[in-house]
């Protein structure tokens, strides 16, 4: 599987390592080169410097023939808008933006993009460990799935709907 | 009309400062607090020390009763998410963006933006517009990749004495009019090109190369 | 030597805030209205948040804000002065008390402030005080009520 992880902070730098050791091909992306210094001296993927949410970028780091790219940068709404890039350009098979926000994590589901919120992971996890009830809110939003011929984006004029993404 | 405008640096400071001075309400959102009470002291109590990429506080706002959300912070992706946001969650009739990465124009349009301002592609234009020969105009992005462009053909362009129709182009490029004498013209099988011709073009921006071989000529003696 | 002949004001605006201190309030301007014969202005505001419109049928239909205005007009008779008061609606508490003491030419605004902790912890002075203090033009004076007394047999 070839996965393209944008940002390099502690999730990032983790999952490239778990994923590149299980023996997936791994291009990791982020603005700065001394985020890298997180990755272990084994990480045998890509580490490209660029801004993840350009376009130009990821296509020239290698990332147009991603199965999954996730984006995990610092900013909710940098994830949001690097996702809809991806979505609705690269075209990967899945792609996850970590938006720490649960209304704007709910809301872009419903605008098509998967997002994953570390919010309600995190009060979730505590809350269940000392036996309360739980948020109710999940921890990954998913965007509705496709019905057939008809796409799961509301949004937009120009591009054609997200339903060719499931591959 | 009512208006919310995120975003309190220079533009969104005036912006709010002339939409309230010619009667409209408005409501400028400011995350940073002692920013936000500097603007209140100057242009009273218009201002909402939050930050309107959360969904909340643009709710606070009122963006549920507004008539125009206008995003003005220095961040294209969180300009794009405050006009997204207002739109689909707020149901707000039209939203207006400032991009500043021009490259990030057709993203927003095609993300459903309704009007896009760019402060890099208006000065570009108006440089452009002072070149009148040589250069390639461009006019308008039509959408991801695609751009609407002009060539202002001098003496010794390649495409002189030629019918559009006959000028090889790549394929998904076109040429649309010809302006000549102030007034727009089809291509028809007749039509010749002239010096002084301004030539409109469309087609996917990696082709703007050979539109411009083929309209202005190779540039720089070569 | 200070002139005893001149009155402390002559109109004063009165921050009605609908809770206990406004008893406070109305009560020491009325006692220092009552010699000089000064005009007396209650003002309560009626915040409105931006989801409405500044204008929406809010403070005249409300209640609460009635009972606030009663409370302070039948007090200050009871006491023997007339107090006009007016309800004003408003975005900021604080603006609106300052722009109303201008318009009316006064000049003292008196803004009663009940002692307050934020979250349990420090002392809050409430931001629209320090407006007033900071933006009007008159003199302006702060009550504040007397720190509750320490609840007993809470364990």
């Amino acid at each position: 599987m070839r996965v393209v992880i944008v940002g390099c902070g502690r999730t990032g730098a983790m999952l490239a390592e778990l994923l590149d050791a299980a023996g997936h091909s791994v291009l990791i992306i982020d603005i700065r080169t001394g985020a890298f210094d997180r990755l272990a001296e084994s990480f045998k993927g890509e580490a490209v410097r660029g801004d993840g949410t350009d376009e130009g970028v990821l296509r020239r780091a290698g990332a147009a023939d991603a199965d999954v790219i996730l984006f995990l940068t610092e900013g909710d709404n940098r994830n949001i808008m690097g996702a809809q890039v991806a979505r609705d350009t690269l075209r990967p098979g899945r792609s996850f933006a970590k938006v720490n926000d649960p209304v704007r994590a709910e809301a872009y589901a419903q605008l098509g993009i998967d997002t994953v919120c570390r919010t309600t992971m995190v009060a979730d996890t505590i809350l269940t460990a000392i036996g309360l009830p739980a948020t109710g809110l999940p921890a990954l939003f998913a965007r509705p799935e496709p019905a057939a011929g008809d796409g799961a984006r509301s949004v937009g004029t120009g591009s054609q709907p997200a339903a060719a993404q499931e591959g | 009309m009512f208006v919310v405008v995120v975003g309190g640096g220079k533009v969104g400071y005036y912006l709010t400062r002339e939409l309230a001075e010619s009667g409209h309400e408005v409501v400028l959102m400011e995350k940073d607090r002692a920013r936000a009470e500097q603007i209140t002291d100057e242009i009273g109590s218009i201002v909402v020390a939050k930050d309107g990429c959360e969904g909340i506080y643009l709710g606070e706002a009122g963006a549920n009763r507004a008539d125009i959300v206008v995003a003005v912070t220095g961040d294209d992706e969180d300009n794009l998410v405050i006009c997204q946001m207002a739109k689909h969650h707020f149901s707000v009739p039209r939203t207006i963006a400032r991009v500043n990465n021009p490259l990030n124009e057709p993203l927003f349009r095609d993300l459903g933006v309704d009007e896009i301002i760019s402060p890099t592609r208006m000065i570009l234009g108006s440089i452009e517009q002072d070149i009148p020969v040589h250069e390639l105009l461009h006019l308008a992005p039509l959408s991801r990749d695609f751009e609407l462009i002009e060539a202002q053909l001098a003496e010794g362009s390649p495409a002189i004495g030629r019918n559009p129709r006959d000028i090889e182009l790549p394929d998904g490029c076109a040429i649309v009019a010809v302006v000549r004498d102030q007034e727009a013209h089809g291509i028809g099988a007749d039509t010749v090109l002239r010096p002084g011709d301004r030539v409109i073009a469309t087609g996917r921006d990696e082709y703007e190369p050979d539109i411009r071989r083929a309209l202005i000529g190779e540039v720089g003696g070569s | 030597m200070p002139d005893r002949s001149r009155p402390i004001f002559h109109r004063a605006v009165i921050a009605l805030t609908g809770g206990r201190v406004d008893t406070e309030t109305v009560r020491m301007a009325v006692e220092l209205a009552r010699s000089s014969k000064a005009e007396l202005v209650g003002v309560h505001v009626v915040q409105i948040d931006w989801t409405q419109p500044l204008d929406a049928d809010i403070a005249s239909a409300s209640e609460e804000a009635q009972r606030v205005l009663d409370q302070a007009e039948s007090l200050a008779e009871r006491l023997g002065q007339r107090m006009e008061s007016v309800l004003v609606q408003a975005r900021a508490v604080g603006a609106a008390l300052v722009d109303e003491a201008v318009e009316r030419e006064a000049d003292l605004l008196i803004l009663g402030l009940p002692y307050r902790t934020r979250f349990g912890g420090d002392f809050a002075l409430g931001r629209w005080i320090l407006y007033a203090l900071k933006n009007a033009p008159c003199a302006v004076w702060v009550v504040r009520e007397p720190m509750p007394e320490e609840e007993e047999g809470e364990s």
